[in-house]
């Protein structure tokens, strides 16, 4: 971070707090060293300058009294889309789950039941003298009041898996053809598949500067910056995606496109969602007809 | 069989969020921790029926820990900070340090020190800073203006005595 970044009262700080930078360890390795999960050497040295450090100690023991980040509904379905599932996309249903599947879906088919009576009908009346049947032991699903809209349901993100050898026509590879070499792909998709979505961007976005219009770089960049966050620079280049891509690709590319979209909040994203939807033979169909109609 | 009496379901719903909690507390990324949590229960999934009711929730939280740790084991070499202190482990010594001054400016609440202390020491800039408090950068900032004020008052007040007798320049800040 240089001085620019400072307004003029910082300055002041930073100028006191002077040069050069404290050699703290950084923030991420000071709390892995709290939970204890360091490899020994490394938790050694973060000790070590935690004897030493007074300001570190401190940090920590006030972060440790600021609330924690809440875990969002969006999380839970994220975490659960990665789940072995019989609905792609529906939170924590396991196929083979002891126990498990045979409540999971009575409890969601409630719901679902629940919610076309109150959209369709409408009356609060009419909900107390008939409740839709609700399958034993399900959570309290039936609400109080008949919602006015159905909440829009959050497009899951989840990892594209990485293409195959023989997604791209090898003529066309490497030497700056229209893809890269595999060769060339490779330490991108290390970190990639490594989840180490920051690097991967990096190395993803250093070969779109010779490859410019592949569709591999592209859409895995686009994939990368989304699980970084950078939802505009996500939603650019998953753009440039979705006209490099091949058939085989096309699909991944409106689908990510659609998750930037509807965090943007643009309405792209049903649009997007109703494009797949159409296309029975693509993977991601179910899941936008379902999201789709949710999306204002 | 099925030794722990909850279903799957009640034990996601019940400890997703906590999983998800500690993974994110030890990794400090969100998507990796997302991950790590979907990890730590498709373990409970395929090692259902070998565990007993006592075991949870300690179990999920043992895995947890145990992910977190590969993750760092397998990134331990791309730490930048690792390679720049192989050789020294130090803290500067400031003629006015950081520490020193948040330590005795009692005003100040844990929300000001860690935001100053992230801003000026950790070096993140007000978005990071939103980002890792849960706070918008409005907030933020807010909290930076305020705890600066309160600062630049105690320095005045620790450096006043110093210069009237020719001392320290601080007074100037």
């Amino acid at each position: 971070m240089s001085n620019s970044d400072f307004d003029s009262e910082e300055l002041e700080l930073s100028a006191l707090h002077g040069e050069p930078p404290q050699a703290c360890p950084p923030l991420n390795l000071l709390l892995a060293h709290q939970e204890g999960v360091l490899p020994p050497e490394l938790a050694q040295r973060i000790q070590q300058h935690l004897d030493r450090c007074p300001l570190c100690p401190m940090l920590l023991a006030d972060l440790a009294t600021l609330p924690e980040a809440p875990f969002t509904p969006g999380q839970e379905q994220r975490i659960a889309a990665r789940l072995p599932s019989t609905d792609a996309g529906t939170p924590t249903v396991i196929s083979s789950g002891p126990v498990r599947s045979r409540r999971h879906l009575a409890a969601f088919a409630a719901i679902a039941a629940v919610m076309i009576v109150c959209i369709t009908v409408g009356s609060h009346m009419f909900l107390h003298r008939q409740p839709a049947p609700v399958a034993n032991n399900a959570p309290p699903a039936v609400p109080s009041t008949p919602p006015a809209t159905v909440a829009a349901l959050e497009i899951p993100l989840a990892p594209l898996a990485p293409p195959g050898n023989d997604t791209v026509a090898p003529l066309t590879r490497g030497a700056h053809g229209a893809e890269p070499s595999i060769d060339e792909l490779l330490p991108a998709f290390d970190a990639y598949n490594t989840a180490d979505y920051a690097t991967a961007a990096k190395r993803f976005a250093t070969l779109r500067k010779d490859y410019p219009h592949s569709e591999i770089v592209l859409l895995y960049l686009g994939v990368s910056q989304l699980f970084l966050h950078q939802d505009a620079d996500a939603a650019a280049t998953l753009a440039l995606a979705r006209h490099a891509a091949t058939p085989s690709s096309a699909d991944a590319a409106e689908w990510y496109s659609a998750i930037a979209a509807q965090r943007l909040h643009s309405p792209d994203a049903k649009a997007l969602l109703d494009s797949l939807c159409k296309k029975p033979g693509s993977k991601y169909s179910a899941e936008s007809c379902r999201i789709a109609p949710t999306l204002p | 069989m099925t030794p722990v009496a909850a279903s799957f379901d009640d034990l996601y719903k019940t400890y997703a969020g906590p999983v998800y909690r500690v993974c994110l507390r030890a990794v400090s990324r969100r998507e990796v921790a997302e991950e790590l949590t979907s990890e730590v229960f498709l373990a409970l999934h395929q090692s259902w029926t070998k565990l007993s009711p006592e075991q949870l929730p300690a179990w999920l939280f043992t895995v947890a820990k145990r992910r977190a740790a590969d993750y760092w084991r397998h990134h331990y070499v791309e730490e930048s900070w690792v390679s720049a202190q192989v050789e020294e482990i130090n803290c500067p010594q400031f003629e006015y340090p950081l520490a020193d001054l948040l330590a005795r400016c009692t005003a100040l609440k844990p929300v000001h020190r860690v935001c100053i202390t992230l801003r000026f020491s950790q070096g993140m800039s007000r978005a990071e800073i939103a980002q890792q408090l849960n706070l918008s950068e409005l907030q933020v900032k807010g909290h930076l203006q305020y705890a600066l004020q309160l600062l630049r008052q105690q320095m005045v007040e620790k450096v006043r005595p110093e210069t009237e007798t020719g001392g320290d320049t601080l007074v100037e800040l």
